[in-house]
């Protein structure tokens, strides 16, 4: 394991910033709105995964669930009296049960999927307290199959309303309150023991801001909030006046009793955890493997479906993912630092040998001079590719994250294909880990999924021979999201792979994600023939159609990944609005400046007012969002 | 709305207030309820196939004195756009290409007078007796009457003579009395369009019925046009097919962007519910493009028209679409929809 306090002393020394996890449920949308406070970044992490992130030093603070505290104590200390408390039905963690919460018992089984340890462990106290015999409780599974009932957390829990299937809705912090009379702590903010002190007194100083703010704070972000869920504002207004985020004495004091009581119980907690087939290591919300599609049934849908029915079965699903109408779309810029690339692809028009004339490696300097122009006409990401230089090192990679960060202080980031992070280690024989880690100390979170074009070794030799392989591809996501960043994934077809090639493509990605839940989207591209050699032997582009029909395959594979992109610009405009009817909700990037496709003659320019145009008019309400996925605007 | 959609899943006869309700709800839930609507229809009219059809577009003019304010492919005789093809061209590029149909409308102009066009007709049909001539809207029909002195079935009757088997279906536009005003004050009423085809049907002669879309119009314009044409159907049974016409946007104009890919699906479905006794639904796409095309087949559409060797309308107006298409296209357009190919001729066999 790597030195847990090196960030945060790196930090304190170089005045760097520093990550701090933020869960990106509706219940702390105030904090978040209150932004974050300077030299420091949010990490977006879910209840679990900031509980391996503070232990592993990735984040200094963190919302950290109640569950958890004891097994953190030496490591980290609270923040204050902040956290997430509530008394009364909230909905905030929700059990749905086909019977009355009394008459379930062992023979029944329930439902837990990817919950924080705390929503369960509470629900474990309660199951306990009502039963008969201190054994005849539930067993817990993994799927809603024949399951009686199903816990929900979060988002989840709150955009739930009225599922027939499940007559009897607890909300476990009302059923709490009503057996102990004693308030439920959901989380507590804690920071690390070994951060600078005056790191500590600023955190404080932030979270402070609560004290007077927070009833402003509510107004401020509930309209985003419930667009984000597709409910009424003043539902989510009653939803975030119900908690309490400044925790009084008597949720203090009920924070106490709740953890002494799982003390408790812990052996016995424990012992039942382990009893189902529970995905309770897996940091990704599992989904009801019972419902998932196998390879088989996707290539059918992929091939044979009215195209009208794989999109409202796609759309149904990204319903049930993204309940409201928005669809985001992302102000970014792509320039590439060079165009030298030894690689060779035979589908791209856009690399150059070293003695090309018209060959370029920008130096950090003008890169970042690049960054700033588009900065300044609005762009608030920059995605950050090559060229595979072979005199790029991870020094020159790291060189123009400062000189970016230094030129565009509040751009985000988002550098670097797995295949450039794979060939810099190779050259310089370093391991995977400690290019990752050198990227991810110089604050880089979020990493672009390109390169993957189709993730089968026959078609990379066929298009890519020289670029890493589909595995290992695939290995630098996973030591990627293990290490805490989110990344794209991506796709492009339309050349030499077959149908069961782009299922197969679908599937690799679901099992890392399975595994990791660290691709925070998926984005699909056709081959544009252009000028590159492979227009030799795949002269004409793939029909728009096939775009749909591939992004609502997506949508309805890949049920572990949150957005789904279709985009106005990678096919044409009817094609990018009929893939958002198509379940995708994220409309991809306004692009100020792009290189790569122009060289294949494919050049499109739009503006926002377009952008919001075309997704008005199919249906939608445009938001603007960041590279977190976050809404940052809604234009109503 | 539910019961509404399960009528219209059955093929079943729509109310002008089930009608309404359907085309009044734009929203993105609606749009494929009524989808999954159409889609039953269609099955059960046509199965899980869809045709097309190898034909050639022939505009022999541009110059039209009409000047609809929706139409960006008139020209005057003077503007550097202009252009008159004639028979010798017209007959060499169906000789080149060997079409199953031929389909021909033009402008309203003084260079191709009936005799001409009736001429045309005559040439084509002596020289490929197999193809299937489509041609003329009733617009024309109209025109070549008055210019002529004659009655529209005089007119259509030495057509037929001639070899002609079915008339194309534009100049419908769209019959509410207000947006003819609007758009296009000089154009034959409504109900002389409808008397035309009217006429052509008791002569035995086919046709095609259209209504433009995208203009600003009601969902009840829509409707009522609707309604017009299938009471017209229920009398003369002789429309094979209907079009609907996206309006195109100026080429000029980037902030125009026409109707989008929803509203495209959400007129064919309407169109394919509300019009029961008309055979065949078309998805027309060198306007709403192959992407729209294919997934307009699952909204009711059971037809892609034709390769059109060479399109000239829709692309004086900002149309991106190719303005030709090899069998393989339509083929595999249909095949993305999820349905089988099949190719037709003009009179909609196989």
């Amino acid at each position: 394991m790597r030195n847990n306090s090196s960030i945060t002393q790196h930090a304190a020394t170089c005045g760097q910033h520093c990550n701090i996890s933020m869960i990106p449920y509706a219940n702390l949308a105030p904090v978040r709105t209150l932004g974050c406070p300077e030299g420091f970044a949010f990490l977006y992490l879910t209840p679990r995964q900031s509980v391996d992130a503070l232990i592993a030093g990735r984040v200094v603070a963190a919302p950290l669930p109640t569950g958890a505290l004891p097994a953190l104590q030496d490591l980290v200390e609270p923040l204050g009296h902040y956290g997430v408390a509530a008394s009364e039905a909230v909905g905030s963690v929700l059990l749905l049960s086909k019977k009355p919460f009394e008459s379930l018992h062992a023979a029944d089984r329930i439902c837990l999927t990817g919950q924080s340890a705390t929503s369960v462990l509470l629900l474990y106290l309660l199951l306990r307290q009502s039963a008969r015999e201190p054994l005849d409780i539930p067993t817990p599974v993994a799927t809603r199959r024949d399951a009686a009932a199903v816990l929900l957390i979060g988002d989840d829990a709150l955009v739930e309303d009225g599922n027939p299937t499940y007559p009897f809705r607890y909300d476990l912090a009302t059923l709490w309150h009503a057996r102990f009379g004693q308030p439920m702590v959901f989380c507590r903010w804690v920071v690390r023991r070994d951060a600078p002190t005056a790191m500590k007194a600023r955190l404080q100083d932030w979270l402070g801001e609560l004290d007077a703010k927070d009833d402003a704070l509510v107004e401020q972000s509930a309209a985003n909030e419930a667009h984000r869920l597709g409910l009424p504002r003043e539902t989510m207004i009653t939803y975030l006046q119900g908690m309490r985020r400044v925790l009084s004495a008597t949720d203090l004091a009920g924070q106490i009793f709740f953890l002494e009581k799982a003390e408790l119980a812990f052996a016995d907690y424990q012992a039942w955890r382990n009893s189902g087939t529970t995905a309770s290591a897996s940091m990704a919300p599992a989904p009801d493997t019972a419902d998932r599609l196998n390879r088989t049934q996707s290539l059918r849908l992929l091939r044979e479906m009215p195209l009208g029915e794989l999109m409202s079965m796609a759309h149904a699903a990204r319903l049930r993912r993204h309940p409201g109408g928005l669809v985001s779309f992302v102000m970014d810029t792509n320039p590439n630092y060079t165009n030298i690339c030894t690689t060779h692809c035979t589908f791209c028009a856009f690399h150059r040998g070293e003695g090309a004339k018209d060959a370029y490696l920008l130096t950090a300097d003008e890169l970042a001079a690049r960054v700033r122009v588009a900065a300044d006409q609005g762009a608030t990401t920059v995605l950050l590719q090559g060229g595979n230089h072979p005199g790029v090192t991870l020094a020159h990679m790291l060189d123009y994250i400062r000189a970016i960060r230094q030129a565009c202080p509040a751009i985000h980031i988002h550098p670097f294909s797995p295949s450039e992070i794979d060939t810099v280690a190779r050259l310089e024989g370093k391991p995977l880990e400690q290019v990752l880690q050198a990227l991810w100390d110089a604050g880089v979170h979020t990493i672009p999924g390109g390169g993957a074009e189709i993730l089968v070794e026959r078609v990379r030799q066929l298009v890519s021979p020289t670029k890493c392989s589909a595995a290992r591809w695939l290995e630098v996501m996973e030591r990627a999201h293990n290490l805490g960043f989110r990344t794209t994934a991506t796709m492009m077809y339309g050349h030499v792979e077959t149908d069961e090639e782009i299922v197969e493509h679908l599937f690799r990605l679901r099992e890392v994600q399975d595994r990791t839940g660290g691709f925070s989207s998926f984005i699909a591209w056709s081959f544009k023939p252009g000028n590159s050699p492979l227009s030799q032997t795949v002269p004409q582009a793939a029909h728009p159609a096939l775009y749909v029909r591939i992004i609502a395959l997506a949508r309805l594979v890949l049920d572990n990944v949150e957005h789904i992109q279709s985009s106005w610009f990678s096919e044409s405009e009817n094609a990018g609005c009929l893939g958002l009817l198509a379940g995708a909700d994220d409309f991809g990037g306004i692009l100020v400046e792009e290189n790569v496709l122009k060289t294949t003659g494919h050049t499109r320019r739009t503006t926002v007012e377009q952008v919001k145009t075309l997704i008005r008019n199919s249906g939608f309400i445009p938001a603007r969002r960041d590279s977190d996925y976050r809404i940052v605007e809604v234009f109503d | 709305m539910n019961q509404i959609l399960a009528k219209a899943a059955a093929c079943q006869r729509l109310t002008r207030a089930d009608a309404l309700a359907l085309a009044s709800d734009a929203s993105v839930g609606h749009l494929l309820a009524l989808g999954q609507a159409a889609l039953q229809n269609r099955l059960q009219r046509v199965g899980r196939t869809a045709t097309y059809v190898l034909n050639l577009a022939i505009n022999p003019s541009n110059i039209c004195d009409q000047k609809c304010g929706f139409c960006h492919y008139h020209a005057d005789e003077t503007a550097p756009h202009a252009y008159v093809l004639s028979e010798e061209a017209i007959l060499r590029r169906i000789a080149e290409l060997n079409p199953r149909e031929v389909h021909i409308t033009g402008g309203m102009n003084r260079f191709w007078p009936f005799a001409r066009a009736l001429g045309l007709i005559t040439q084509i049909r002596a020289r490929h007796p197999a193809v299937y001539i489509k041609a003329y809207t009733a617009v024309e029909i109209d025109r070549f009457a008055r210019d002529s002195q004659k009655t529209p079935r005089e007119i259509l009757l030495a057509l037929q003579a001639a070899g002609l088997q079915s008339l194309t279906g534009g100049g419908a536009e769209l019959f509410s009395e207000q947006m003819r005003r609007k758009f296009c004050p000089s154009k034959i009423t409504a109900d002389a369009w409808l008397a035309i085809h009217h006429t052509a049907h008791a002569l035995g002669l086919s046709s095609n019925a259209t209504m433009l879309y995208g203009l600003g119009e009601s969902a009840a314009e829509r409707v009522d046009h609707l309604l017009r044409l299938r009471a017209a159907q229920d009398q003369s049974k002789g429309f094979s097919c209907f079009i609907p016409l996206a309006y195109q946007p100026e080429k000029k104009n980037p902030d125009d962007h026409g109707p989008s890919p929803r509203e495209n699906l959400r007129v064919i479905a309407l169109s394919r519910l509300i019009l029961d006794n008309v055979p065949h639904i078309k998805a027309y796409w060198p306007m709403i493009g192959l992407e729209t095309a294919a997934a307009a087949l699952s909204w009711g559409a059971d037809d892609l028209d034709g390769t059109l060797g060479e399109e000239r309308i829709a692309h004086a107006g900002a149309a991106r679409t190719p303005n030709a298409l090899s069998a393989e296209m339509m083929q595999k357009t249909i095949r993305l929809g999820g349905f089988t190919p099949v190719e037709r001729d003009g009179n909609f066999n196989a």
